[in-house]
This record gives C-alpha cells, structure tokens and sequence, in this order.
C-alpha cells in the first residue's frame, strides 16, 4: 500500500499534467484516501485559460517587436568563469609585476603551496560563480553564500596552521598599514573584475559584489603574501585575511545600494 | 515498504516543450519577430498565472506582466542559447515581483507619513476574485514562498530542479516547500469536504 508521502513524490514530477492517467498503486491509493484525492484532483484539474491576456500579450508583442534589434547571447559558463580567471591572472601579475615578491624568500615550499593552491581553487569557484550569478535562473553549483565564507575559512586556516606564531604582539601599526594598502589594490582590481563579468543581468546585487569583492581581495592577499615579510599567523590573520571580510562587506553595500536605486523602467 | 511504481509518462515541463521555447528565446535575441510574438503568446499567460497568484488584482498582475517583459527584453542577451528557458524567465519575473513590493513598501511608507487613502493601495482581493472558488483561491491559503513554487510546478510544469534554480534555492529546499503546500491544502481541502475542480 502506498502512502501520502509517495503521493507527495509522484505530485512533485507530474503536477503540471492535466488528466494524468495514474499508475494501479496510485489509483489505489486515491481510492481508499481522501486527503490525497481531493488535493491530486485539485492540482491536476485543468487550469482554465486566462481570458485578458490576449490582448495585453498583442500589446507587450507590439512594443518589443519595435525597432527590435539582435543581441549577443552571453557566453557559455565556461567561457564566461575563464574570462574571469584570465583578468584576474592579469592583474594579479601587472601588480607583481610592480611591487615585487620581496617576501617570497621568508615562505617554505609548504607554506607557497598550500596557499598558492588556497588561492587557486578560490579563483576557479569564485570565477564560476559570477558567470552564474550573471545568468538569471543559472544552476549554481554552490551557492555564493557558503563559498564565500568557505573562502575566508580556508584562507584563515592556511594563516593559522601554516604559519608560526608571533613571540610578541605588538606592530599593530605596521597592521594596520598592510590592510589598507590590501583595501586599496583590492578596490581596482574590483573595478577591473566587476567590467568582465558586466554585460550579464545580475539579479541579487549584494551577493554579486560580494563576490567581486572577495575576488578582489583575493588578488589583495596574494600581492601582500608576495610583499608584506611578517609571516606570522596573528598579523596574516588579521591583517591580511580580514581585507576578504572588508571588501566582501563593502561589495555587498555597493550592491545593495545599486539594488535600492530606482531602476529606469521602459513600462 | 511498498516500491514506487515506475512514471509511464514523461515528468511536467517536458523537454520538447521547454526546446521548443529555448528555440524561440534564440530567435528573440535574434531579432526575428515572430519567434518573439510566439514567445510573448505561449509565456504571457503563466507568468499572468504566477502574478495574480499572489497579487489577487487583475490590474496590478497586468502591470506586473507588462514590466516582467520590458525586463526580459532589457536581459534577453543573458540567457544562455541551449539551457532551459522557464528556469530564466521566472526568475526575471520573480525579481520583478519582488522590486513591486519594495517599491510599493517605500511608496505606502511615504503615504502613511501624509495620511494617504487608504483606497489608494493595490493587492487587495477584488470582490469578483474573491467569489470565485478557483485555483487562485486555494493557493491563496499558502505562504508566499510556497505559493510561487507550487504556481512554477503546476503552471509552467517546471521541474524541482528548474524552480531551484529560478528561485535560486536548492532541490531538498524547494522540495520541503512543495510538501508543505500539500499538507496544507490537504487540509484545506478536507475543511472544505469537497474536491477542487
């Protein structure tokens, strides 16, 4: 015998048939509940038409169709997140290239691993990321929230366990300065990364400049790795890492601002 | 525990209907008219369905509509030649759905500061729609998050997997929703004593 959960599964995949003719086991199951024929009967009764779309649609179909003119589909998600990969390889080789890797010496080949693949498997996610979130109804592998603070959890971690403690706590100047000069490089790079990706329709704008900005400050802490000589976990943790929760925050309020704005509307 | 009998017939939202409209948005982006005439035709009165299901107001839902499409059309280069259409276009409608009720929260907000009318406001259910026992009614029963996935699955004939992606939520999340609905409107119904037709 068959129960209301079943019912519940078969519903699931065939509510938008109209007289669907059921399985024995299922007939069955209507028969002997009530619960369940009243609401299958319900939702799989005909929808009757809606009488004045009609002529609303000959209205909408009139004004489209004027002066219509052919676009460019977006590229695929694939081209789209290696578009991203690539401009954020580019930036993050221009500033390289003009800051330097100094502080690359003070790092051991574990510690450059670790990061450099931290860093990696960050760009790639948060690369396909955006070419979803600029799709309306794209099927996101992860989901934008969960990546983000799996981002900031893995890069945390790589600063705590990979790196020594500090014997002392002071230079909190010297912090401070790094994470402005991290804001700072991550706001153009964001700048940079935010005109890739803005020929797509973005619909949740917080989410997205988050987004961008983690990216941002992703290119940010990799420049500071290669830069900043205190490799110590205390200073990388705060100072470095936290520039990810700054300009995902500040992403986000762009965003949030750009979604509150009156959007020009052609109705 | 019994085992679920094998479907004998294709899931809701079939494949062919939803290339048939992946084909016309194709046609839409390329410029050519009639694609977009059948477009509006055939998606017109099931993003209709899923507006007046929430906002009970034939005049507010025809806007609505009216503005999903100016949008649409604004966005018609996202959409991704050869993935599903619905998926897209609900969530663009969706969107549209949700700036309505800001938009319309900060005006009302503004209007209780000048001591506004209160005839002025919409989504008010019209006496018409109100006596009528219909599918609109018994939706009206449910929670918005609800509602709008049980009006994407029984209208459109979208998949779990399709409203996940229009809602931007997950499978086992959507899934929840629409169990909920059915529980509900067991209820409902059996309060009623009668079958919907």
């Amino acid at each position: 015998m068959l129960t209301c959960k079943q019912m519940d599964e078969l519903l699931d995949s065939r509510m938008g048939l109209p007289g669907l003719r059921l399985p024995e086991p299922f007939q069955a199951h209507l028969d002997s509940c009530a619960r369940c024929r009243h609401l299958f009967t319900a939702l799989s009764a005909e929808t009757p038409a809606t009488s004045n779309v009609d002529n609303v649609s000959r209205q909408i179909a009139a004004r489209l169709t004027d002066g219509l003119k052919p676009v460019k589909p977006l590229s695929s998600t694939p081209v789209s997140a290696l578009r991203v990969i690539t401009v954020f390889l580019l930036i993050t080789a221009a500033l390289l290239g003009g800051l330097g890797t100094a502080a690359v010496k003070g790092m051991t080949s574990t510690q450059m691993t670790a990061f450099l693949l931290m860093a990696a498997a960050g760009v790639i996610a948060l690369a396909f990321s955006l070419s979803w979130q600029v799709a309306p109804g794209a099927r996101h592998r992860w989901r934008p929230a969960f990546l983000l603070a799996g981002l900031s959890f893995a890069v945390v971690f790589c600063f705590l366990f990979l790196f020594p403690w500090p014997e002392t706590s002071r230079n909190f100047a010297g912090g401070w300065q790094c994470a402005r000069s991290g804001v700072a490089l991550a706001i153009p790079a964001g700048l940079l990364l935010w005109l890739t990706i803005r020929r797509g329709e973005p619909l949740a704008l917080p989410t997205l400049g988050a987004t961008v900005g983690g990216a941002a400050a992703l290119i940010a802490v990799l420049i500071l790795q290669f830069n900043c000589p205190k490799h110590e976990a205390l200073h990388l943790t705060l100072w470095h890492a936290g520039i990810l929760l700054v300009c995902m925050g500040l992403g986000a309020l762009v965003g949030w601002v750009c979604q509150m704005w009156p959007r020009r509307s052609l109705s | 525990m019994a085992s679920k009998p094998a479907p004998d017939s294709p899931p809701a939202g079939g494949d062919t209907e939803q290339d048939d409209l992946s084909t016309l948005m194709a046609r839409y982006q390329d410029a050519d008219q009639q694609g977009v005439e059948e477009l509006v035709n055939r998606l017109s009165p099931i993003l209709y369905r899923f507006f007046i299901s929430s906002t009970r107001d034939q005049t507010v839902s025809e806007d609505l509509l009216q503005e999903c499409w100016m949008r649409i059309h604004r966005a018609r280069h996202s959409f991704r030649r050869g993935e599903p259409l619905l998926p897209w276009v609900f969530a663009i409608a969706r969107h549209t759905q949700l700036d309505n009720y800001r938009s319309r929260s900060r005006r009302r907000s503004r209007e209780i500061l000048v001591d506004s009318l209160p005839e002025n406001q919409h989504y008010t259910m019209q006496p018409r729609l109100a006596s009528r026992e219909n599918f609109e009614n018994l939706l009206a029963e449910l929670p918005e998050s609800q509602r709008e996935v049980i009006v994407m699955m029984k209208v459109s004939g979208m998949t779990l997997e399709e409203v996940a992606n229009a809602t931007s939520s997950t499978v086992g999340a959507v899934k929840q929703k629409a169990h909920r609905a059915y529980e509900k409107l067991r209820r409902v119904l059996m309060e009623r004593g009668t079958d919907h037709r």
